[in-house]
């Protein structure tokens, strides 16, 4: 069972860095998911799969200059986020941060009544346990369609922020936009699953 | 006075601790009173928490198809 520190731990980060399989393999297992929902984010879903494998060929590359001075996760971000870009060159694609384009947020906006108060206001959540885990429940299955239905760009700042757990400067640092910008997504993603999740509490449906 | 939808936005930075010293008492007051947005903040908090617990683990085939590429990659030894 691979733990969430052992990217901290520095003894497997000497043997990463010496070109142990068995650290390296570890590393994918921690991180391919990850990169590919990124790189799903900037390039689509017909070449993400492409693009993130030869960001693992560049990650070998360059790992022994890496100098950990990011975190290792922030750090194959930014390879991934580079090779993306690389590709998006060619294509002239590029993230869009559009603020209008407010995607599945209008459900939460809908919530509120002209004067700003609810008009209908969240229900109580049931089937999370005070404890609150997610593992082997179908709410997780249900946060997982849920994420899957937001827009890309948002998906992708909450990817980066709420289950990579990156810090907002490195977020801004990576995709080359504001900070507002970031933040702006982020509200609108949590906001958006937030409605959903709502919505699969009150009703059973997801 | 801020408004249920107002709270709403400053939510997530009144979660992280971010909010200035004014807008964070703002928000507290609202909160007292209103639960509703205490109900909100509550499980956006524990949404957030959920967010990290994903599982994201790559399969055995997918790891095994990533080394073979690297490995396929891996310029001669000098
Ligand atoms: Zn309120």
């Amino acid at each position: 069972m691979l733990l969430k520190k052992t990217t901290d731990d520095e003894a497997w980060l000497e043997r990463l860095q010496a070109g142990d399989e068995a650290a390296f393999s570890d590393m994918v297992r921690m991180h391919h998911r990850r990169m590919l929902i990124v790189a799903r984010s900037m390039v689509g879903e017909a070449i993400a799969e492409e693009v993130v494998q030869e960001a693992w060929v560049s990650v070998f590359n360059a790992l022994p200059r890496f100098e950990r001075r990011s975190s290792l996760k922030t750090w194959l971000m930014r390879i991934v986020v580079n090779e993306a870009r690389m590709r998006l060159r060619h294509e002239s694609r590029w993230v869009h941060f559009d603020d209008d384009d407010t995607g599945g947020f209008e459900g939460f906006l809908n919530r509120f009544a002209s004067d700003g108060s609810w008009q209908a206001p969240p229900v109580v959540w049931t089937t999370h346990g005070p404890e609150g885990t997610l593992t082997g429940h179908e709410l997780a299955d249900c946060l997982d369609k849920t994420l899957d239905q937001l827009k890309q760009n948002q998906r992708m700042v909450l990817e980066l922020r709420d289950v990579d757990g990156l810090e907002f400067s490195e977020i801004c640092n990576l995709l080359n936009v504001s900070e507002s910008n970031v933040r702006v997504l982020l509200h609108r993603a949590r906001a958006t699953v937030f409605t959903m999740i709502d919505h699969f509490e009150g009703t059973g449906e997801c | 006075m801020l408004s249920c939808k107002e709270v709403t936005e400053h939510a997530d930075e009144y979660l992280a601790q971010e909010l200035p010293l004014s807008r964070r008492i703002g928000v507290g007051l609202h909160l007292m009173m209103c639960k509703h947005c205490r109900r909100y903040v509550k499980q956006l908090r524990w949404l957030i928490g959920a967010f990290g617990e994903l599982p994201r683990q790559a399969s055995d085939e997918e790891v095994s198809e990533v080394m073979s590429r690297v490995k396929g990659r891996k310029p001669p030894a000098a």
